[in-house]
């Protein structure tokens, strides 16, 4: 059996700024393995953290560093489910909040061809288990006990084409 | 009643939502249209509607049909069947579970609003569904059923704009609106301000959230504070009477010159402040600290929509949506609007969360401005209003 490979990066950030500068790191990271290797199946990255924690921020921060990214307007998708945006690479942002089951993940299409290529980013992975992939980016934004604003970030990858792209990072 | 005896609907049904569900999976182009082009700006010319219209709404959690009189000042009937009992189970809306519900109840909802309107479905003039913004899986329901009914009726039929259709509830009252106007359209899922030549278009959206809407914010605060479904209203309810000064929530403005929200940094500083307590927040402290969550919500949206009516030369405001429910919303803009001498119009309260008078009031104006009903019509869940 192969042993797969994974990779850990922590932050400790001060302000929502400095979050969003990690976010555009991961974001410039995908970019590059994206347009070297179009991997597929799809690069997955699931945002894991409490309400508050700052998931749609720190995806404002990933969406601001990708070419086109700069005009897009990123809001919270917990009501839409999914907002998808004109960025190179195109980026779904899913929001599974309000979801439970794999008959809704069927429902909304999320492993359908719509969303086959680019990133995919999920709010509230965890919510369902059937929308962990083989391989993905775990983020883990922690709030609390820190006062606003400070947050730590854990960049978990599972398997491959993940690894690869937080080693890229760092 | 006569519906019933044709049993094409009633047959039909079971198969639209089978039909919707391969339709999302395949994005088949014509039933849905993914684009988000914005609405069609209505052309000046009016005609004449000399029959009531029919109007169903599914756009989310709401599944509501409606009649309206020829004259689109009367709603005849307005039946909702709400889902909001289900979905308190989960905390939100479960828009499979939502789907499937609006399959088994529209024919019913259908047959009441006719009943109690005392029409059949000869006596219609036309149908308007909702026909986006919204959840897919629900949109389609309201959709495939209204263009069967279409069919088998020779009505014409109009997709209406959900958003269209909240500011269509502003002319449902005796005082509507008198020529441009700005609308705080505020719900669960979008926070705007939009300006507003008149019912039809042009719209121009000069404002929206950057992150949160108002009512998800609400939501989600009361959902970690543990209070239930939907949060807008538990607040509201704990809030009366309680000292809304008596915890400090920042002015978190997406800046102060400009026309947007930010609701995300507030619900943030609830939870870390709820955290922040001695004891966990309950009795006259959790009252307190709802009404002082809740007034900040509300200073934020009113702060900007009474800057947005001082800027855009009109004298009128319209609040609309679910969330101009809220009582404090309410109170607090009576009293701005008096002392600004701004003419305010919000809608009842039945009318301002998702409901099918509405829709039937928007498709009026529509047809009533030589709209072709058509059977071809879309859902369109990122349809822009403008």
């Amino acid at each position: 059996m192969v042993a797969v490979r994974t990779a850990e990066l922590v932050f400790q950030t001060a302000s929502a700024p400095d979050t969003q500068r990690v976010a555009a790191k991961l974001a410039r990271a995908m970019a590059r393995i994206w347009a070297e290797t179009k991997p597929t199946p799809r690069l997955v990255v699931g945002l894991v953290g409490e309400l508050g924690a700052g998931k749609t921020t720190f995806v404002q921060g990933f969406i601001s560093a990708l070419r086109n990214g700069g005009q897009v307007r990123v809001t919270s998708p917990t009501f839409a489910l999914v907002h998808q945006y004109p960025t190179s690479p195109p980026v779904h942002h899913f929001d599974l909040y309000r979801l439970s089951g794999a008959d809704a993940l069927d429902e909304i299409g999320f492993h359908g061809d719509a969303f086959a290529d680019g990133i995919t980013l999920v709010e509230w992975i965890r919510q369902i288990p059937d929308a962990i992939p083989d391989s993905w980016i775990e983020i883990e934004i922690c709030l609390a006990p820190m006062p606003t604003g400070a947050r730590q970030l854990r960049l978990r990858a599972h398997g491959e084409p993940a690894t690869a792209v937080l080693e890229c990072m760092g | 009643m006569r519906f019933a005896q044709r049993r094409t609907p009633h047959a039909r049904a079971p198969g639209v939502y089978a039909e919707s569900t391969s339709v999302v999976t395949q994005t088949n182009k014509e039933a849905v249209c993914l684009s988000g082009e914005p609405l069609t700006t209505l052309p000046p010319v009016e005609t004449s509607v000399d029959k009531p219209i029919l109007g169903i709404e599914s756009s989310c959690d709401e599944l509501a049909c409606a009649v309206l009189s020829a004259d689109g000042c009367t709603v005849l009937s307005d039946e909702v069947h709400s889902q909001i009992e289900m979905h308190a189970h989960f905390g939100g809306i479960v828009p499979e579970v939502a789907s499937r519900d609006h399959v088994r109840r529209l024919t019913f909802v259908l047959e009441q609003a006719l009943k109690k309107a005392g029409v059949t479905l000869s006596d219609l003039g036309g149908i308007a569904v909702t026909a986006g913004p919204g959840l897919i899986g629900s949109l389609l329901c309201g959709l495939e059923f209204a263009k069967g009914l279409a069919l088998a009726t020779g009505l014409p039929l109009v997709g209406v704009h959900h958003h269209e259709g909240h500011l269509a509830a502003a002319f449902l009252s005796d005082k509507p609106p008198v020529g441009p106007f700005v609308a705080l359209l505020v719900s669960g899922g979008h926070t705007s301000l939009i300006h507003v030549e008149k019912l039809g278009g042009p719209y121009a959206v000069i404002g929206e959230t950057r992150d949160d809407a108002a009512g998800e914010a609400f939501d989600k605060t009361a959902k970690f504070l543990g209070l239930g479904y939907p949060g807008g209203i538990v607040i509201d309810r704990l809030a009366a009477d309680a000292d809304a000064d008596r915890f400090p929530f920042p002015d978190v403005m997406a800046g102060k010159n400009n026309f947007d929200f930010s609701f995300s940094g507030l619900k943030t500083a609830a939870i870390v402040l709820a955290r922040a307590q001695p004891a966990p927040l309950e009795g006259q402290a959790l009252r307190d600290f709802c009404a002082s969550f809740q007034a900040a919500v509300v200073e934020n949206l009113l702060k900007k929509a009474f800057r947005a009516v001082r800027l855009h030369d009109t004298k009128q405001l319209v609040i609309c949506g679910g969330v101009a429910a809220n009582r404090e919303l309410r109170t607090r803009a009576e009293t701005r609007a008096h002392r600004e001498g701004v003419r305010l119009i919000i809608p009842e309260k039945r009318w301002c969360t998702d409901n099918a008078a509405m829709i039937a009031r928007a498709g009026w104006t529509r047809l009533m401005c030589g709209a072709k009903g058509r059977d071809t019509i879309s859902a369109q869940p990122y349809w822009k209003l403008a």
